[in-house]
């Protein structure tokens, strides 16, 4: 949801800026708690529909039309939100007029253009860098939430001078397809998300970027979906595909920056239930975890997310068990959870958790079939699983999608898939392959059979030494076998 | 006669302010890194020379001595801290890793992650489990900690720190776990999550615990020797130590949380900016501080420079404590020189004091910041650098500059110096922009006070650069950090987590943690040797609305008798909310009338006043010019020329200094650059003014 106050110079000026914000709602009012539904076939499914609405009129709260938003929400701090966001964008109209009548609007105007046309010329800077050519790269969705396998995304990315051009042309358009549509702005926006990352992170982000680069998506395939389409769950799948597709196909020409910005959760799983007041809570299950932070060049993957999702602050147990019926099991990463490789990608998290009262629950899964690729030879990331009702005599796997309702102390599961190495992983220093091991990001196992390192001593005593010679060997045979096997 | 002496241990000098009624006395020396304490020593042995007294008389004396240090950054910045493991709740072994998902700088996919304290080898769980409201889920696992124990006594741990979910509401598995740990990891430094930070979240309790552990030694040992060194020395009181949140405390205080004197050094120069602009009329300041290894910059807004306890990322650690906020910069005299793939660079590797620039002539081969400034002829190789301690030389600067003009393929050392001068600047300017424009402040509204033995050299070329006309250079500004923790108050700021909606509130245990908190509060202040009675305490409330995830602080009694509860009321319940809606609307620009807040924590700030340095204003600027004592070549951004020299003993209140102008004061020097003069004021303090 979008909130924006424009601004003028003085009361005769034209609009000189528009002040925006948009951010995340807990539910719009759809048919499903949270706004994504995954048997959605239209976007009515997924909420009320607002044109363009006017919150306040000249500084005047329209207390009808605030009503008729926060009525068609299911959570009562939704109005809270609202204000939060009206409150935001009037601070930032507040700075921007001091700024207009410091300096007056011709030089706010000019400083803006100047800032984009320099955005711009520095992309441009980047890109003629790069050696012309063309380079595609295709990336597939498990399936989408009607179980339809394979959804396919295509990107070429053509480089010629300073034009940079991203084409989405053979990327999937089966009108049939469910929950894999989104919105073309949404679309930019992830191209651009691996685009920026593939350059010098000091060049200011604005509109010059998008001046810079050129984007083709084909009209009626799933980045950019016919009228009446629902697109919410589209902003994870196909969004991130499209990032990972952008990333394999950059990673020819910007090799130390292919880190893909994406989230490849098919979602979170959500859980919902009812208080003592008869009021609607929802874990989002936006927790601490580890998922997805794929190596780069010269950089073992790190943190608990890519970098592009860095300012998110996630949600601590703490938090969350002194608001729901919730109880945080365990959220550590896996051994051998990340992609092995030169640099290896970081182990992805299993987040444990127990509902204490009866709830329901939603999950879409990809991700398994497809997981989250290597680069430049590194290995994939591992699989994504999730499990309901662990221990009990109906646990089950989750294939596609589920919308179950949960007894009080069902345990729930999600192994996240963790990272992809980037390079050979018969490249990787077998000294830090040691201290994988004494990490426990990798299991003794993989240390020989992933990385082809033979260590000797013991975990136990964290006495452990390479064997240089033996490590060696292995790995010429291990070089010898996949020449042979390609 | 008594004495009150501020110390600031910074990485390359020990800066002393020494006051004696209304008088202050600055003095400093060589810090001495292979045991700081020598160094303190020392330079209070000077000051007692100067007044004519032994040592012993003169410490005897002495009513207050208050410490800034930067121990615990330094062991931040140089990572050589304790081998320290963390225990914890299982299945949280790796929340201190996953950072909440924060990330520096969310552009840059080449960003390297911290160095980790606790490598995921030394971050171990037991089995434990503690629930929101305090009752155990699962009982500790003595035997699993046991194991723990001889897991990290294998690694060599020298400290452990122990933080259990929700151990703020329930601290029972964490004392138990601190026992434990105690027999089995003998002479270990082990420190508990609900006494370094009680409240939640748990990364950021855990975190800041995980800090305290890896710093706690080492200032202890440190702080321990210097009291030992003090005590032998004839000093009868009880050390000040300054801390991050802008005040000071006892030893026995902060040996709780060592934690807590992080970042020490810098807040004392804050703290002494807000007193001293405040005097001067000018409450909106840009404060830089540039001593010999870094250049801090804060903001103090309104006369104010308030200490924030929530998300602080310090040296890329969250540490939780409150923490006047100062950014540093690896830019000081000491920074060195380079060229790095053709690219000239200074910092943000620093000579130190040992061996320090060139032209301290103590070994020092590298070109630093101080050695271009000799180049430039701004400061002087005249005998008596540094208050007459030693004298800068010039032997083997020209030579290091010629190395660098080679490398930058032009083969002179004068512009190389020149050069490394404009790059320090640049990498200056563009902090404060980050400080000031990136945060939506516009320099230009502020005025720059500059401290630091070598901010004022720079100080008016960088107001320049930012737009800003009018610099503060207080005549103590050499060693205004260690003035600043004279200005300090002694204080304890603390926090008690407690949730509940203020629509069902309960009232007796605020009313017991108040207690409880008052109670704490007041031991350390008896044990300070304070009276009771003259401690002021603000009790605070954090308070948010259901499904927020920050709260905000506000006071609801401030300036209270410590202990006096009086004010809890029937309406606490009312006022509560009152407060707190008028705080969310000052602070966001709305309310929710119809939602019930609730309360997320409950807070005691007390102090004690304690009398600070006079700090005066009155520019009466009659213009006249002093005759400059002598000349000598410079060059001030405009190439080189003869530029007229002033000693600042000889410069009276009301004169004026028209740059292009230096101005050498026992322990700085300032430089009028062109287009720019200098005023002195009542108290002696020049101010920098374009012309």
């Amino acid at each position: 949801m979008a909130r924006s106050t424009t601004t003028r110079a003085n009361s005769s000026a034209s609009r000189l800026c528009r002040q925006t914000l948009q951010a995340h709602q807990g539910d719009t009012g759809g048919k499903d708690p949270g706004g994504f539904s995954l048997d959605a076939t239209d976007v009515f499914t997924e909420g009320v529909i607002y044109p363009c609405l006017k919150l306040v009129h000249r500084g005047e709260l329209r207390r009808d039309v605030f009503d008729t938003v926060v009525r068609n929400n299911r959570f009562a701090t939704f109005a809270g939100d609202i204000a939060a966001m009206i409150g935001g964008v009037q601070h930032a109209v507040r700075m921007l007029e001091t700024l207009i009548a410091g300096w007056g609007a011709d030089v706010i105007k000019a400083a803006i253009n100047q800032s984009i046309e320099h955005t711009e010329r520095r992309v441009r800077e980047e890109v003629a860098r790069w050696p012309d050519g063309t380079h595609a790269a295709t990336v597939f969705i498990d399936h989408d939430t009607a179980g339809t396998k394979d959804i396919k995304v295509h990107v070429t990315c053509t480089i010629a001078g300073d034009q940079l051009t991203v084409d989405l042309t053979g990327t999937d358009d089966r009108p049939e397809l469910v929950g894999v549509w989104n919105t073309f702005a949404n679309t930019r926006s992830y191209v651009m998300c691996q685009v920026v990352a593939a350059m010098d992170p000091t060049i200011v982000k604005n509109e010059g970027y998008f001046n810079a680069v050129d984007i083709v998506v084909p009209e009626g395939c799933i980045a950019q979906p016919p009228p009446n389409k629902p697109a919410a769950l589209g902003s994870f799948h196909p969004a991130c595909e499209i990032t990972e597709a952008v990333c394999i196909a950059l990673s020819n020409v910007a090799p130390e920056r292919a880190q893909p910005q994406l989230y490849k959760i098919g979602m979170p799983n959500m859980v919902v239930g009812f208080d003592d007041n008869g009021m609607m809570w929802m874990d989002q299950g936006v927790d601490c975890r580890s998922m997805d932070v794929s190596a780069v060049q010269g950089l073992d993957g790190w943190g608990s997310c890519p970098n592009a999702l860095g300012s998110l602050i996630l949600s601590e147990a703490e938090d969350a068990e002194s608001r729901f019926p919730i109880l945080n099991i365990s959220r550590e990463m896996t051994t051998d959870g990340g992609g092995a490789g030169q640099w290896r990608g970081a182990p992805g998290s299993l987040n444990v958790k127990q509902v204490l009262k009866p709830t329901s629950a939603m999950a879409w899964m990809v991700s398994a079939d497809h997981p989250l690729s290597g680069m430049c030879g590194g290995d994939n990331a591992i699989p994504y699983s999730n499990r309901f009702e662990v221990g009990s005599p109906n646990e089950r796997q989750i294939a596609h999608t589920a919308q179950d309702l949960l007894p009080e102390g069902a345990v729930i599961a999600y192994q996240h898939g963790g990272g992809a190495g980037f390079g050979p992983p018969l490249q990787r220093d077998p000294e830090a392959v040691k201290e994988d091991v004494l990490d426990e990001y990798v299991s003794l196992t993989a240390a020989r059979e992933k990385y082809g390192v033979v260590l000797t001593g013991s975990l136990q005593d964290y006495s452990l030494e390479v064997d240089h010679a033996a490590t060696q060997a292995l790995r010429a045979r291990m070089s010898a076998t996949l020449e042979a096997a390609e | 006669m008594n004495y009150r002496v501020g110390i600031d241990i910074g990485g390359t000098f020990t800066d002393f302010a020494l006051l004696k009624d209304d008088e202050v006395i600055l003095h400093k020396n060589l810090s001495t890194p292979e045991d700081r304490s020598l160094g303190v020593m020392q330079g209070l042995g000077a000051l007692a020379a100067k007044e004519g007294l032994s040592l012993q008389e003169f410490l005897s004396r002495c009513e207050a001595i208050v410490h800034g240090t930067t121990v615990a950054d330094n062991t931040l910045i140089e990572m050589n801290g304790a081998v320290t493991g963390l225990v914890t709740t299982e299945g949280f072994r790796d929340e201190i890793e996953y950072r909440r998902g924060f990330k520096e700088d969310i552009w840059d996919v080449r960003l390297e992650p911290p160095r980790p304290i606790t490598p995921r080898r030394r971050r171990l769980t037991v089995p434990e489990r503690v629930l929101h409201d305090g009752t155990v889920h699962k009982s500790l696992d003595e035997d699993a900690l046991r194991e723990a124990c001889r897991k990290l006594r294998l690694q060599n741990v020298e400290a452990v720190a122990i933080s259990f979910l929700f151990s703020f509401v329930n601290p029972s598995h964490e004392r138990r776990a601190r026992e434990i740990v105690q027999q089995e990891i003998q002479n270990a430094y082990v420190c508990a999550s609900h006494e370094v930070l009680p409240r939640a979240p748990e990364y950021d309790r855990t975190s800041t615990t995980v800090v305290n552990a890896y710093v706690g030694p080492r200032v202890t040992g440190y702080l321990e020797k210097l009291v030992q060194r003090l005590v032998e020395g004839g000093y009868e009181r009880q050390l000040m130590v300054m801390q991050a949140s802008g005040g000071v405390m006892t030893k026995a205080y902060i040996d709780g949380a060592p934690v807590r004197v992080l970042a020490s050094g810098p807040a004392g120069g804050v703290v002494g900016s807000a007193h001293c602009g405040t005097a001067k009329g000018c409450p909106d300041l840009l404060c830089v501080d540039m001593g010999g290894t870094s250049y801090d910059m804060s903001l103090v807004i309104d006369g104010q420079a308030p200490a924030e306890a929530g998300w602080n990322m310090h040296h890329r650690y969250m540490v939780g404590v409150p923490m006047v906020k100062v950014e540093t910069l690896g830019a000081g005299g000491g920074s060195i020189c380079h060229v790095h793939r053709g690219a000239l660079q200074v910092g943000p590797r620093s000579a130190g004091s040992d061996p320090g620039p060139i032209c301290y002539g103590r070994g020092g081969t590298e070109p630093t910041v101080t050695d271009a400034l000799v180049m430039l002829g701004l400061l002087s190789t005249d005998e008596g650098f540094a208050g007459g301690s030693f004298t800068l030389s010039r032997d083997g600067v020209a030579e290091a500059f010629q190395a660098i003009a080679e490398e930058m393929g032009h083969g002179d050392p004068e512009q190389a110096a020149f050069d490394c001068w404009r790059v320090v600047n640049a990498n200056m300017s563009q902090g404060v922009r980050r400080t000031t424009a990136g945060k939506g402040i516009d320099p230009r509204n502020l005025v720059m006070l500059a401290y630091g033995g070598n901010g004022p050299a720079f100080a008016a070329i960088q107001a320049e650069d930012l737009g800003i006309t009018r610099v503060l250079v207080p005549r103590a500004s050499p060693t205004f950090s260690a003035l600043g923790t004279l200005v300090a108050n002694p204080t304890i700021d603390e926090e008690r987590s407690y949730i509940a909606s203020a629509g069902a509130l309960d009232v007796e245990r605020i009313r017991t943690l108040w207690t409880e908190l008052s109670d704490r509060a007041r031991r350390y202040f008896e044990g300070a040797g304070f009276v009771p009675g003259d401690v002021r305490a603000n009790y605070q409330l954090n308070m948010r609305y259901p499904g927020q995830n920050f709260s905000l602080s506000f006071d609801f009694a401030a300036d209270a008798p410590l202990g006096d509860l009086s004010f809890i009321q029937k309406d606490f319940a009312e006022r509560a909310v009152a407060l707190f809606n008028a705080r969310h609307m000052a602070e966001y620009a709305h309310v929710r009338e119809h939602e019930v807040p609730e309360i997320s924590g409950v807070r005691l700030a007390a102090h004690v006043v304690t009398p600070s340095p006079k700090a005066s204003g009155g520019f009466v600027s009659s213009g006249v010019a002093p005759v400059p004592a002598k000349e000598r070549r410079a060059n001030l951004g405009r190439g080189f020329g003869q530029v007229p020299v002033h000693i600042g003993r000889d410069l009276a209140p009301g004169m004026e200094v028209t740059g292009p102008a230096i101005i050498e004061e026992t322990f700085t020097t300032i430089v009028v650059y062109p287009g720019w003069k200098a005023q002195i004021d009542r108290a002696g303090d020049y101010q920098l003014v374009r012309s």
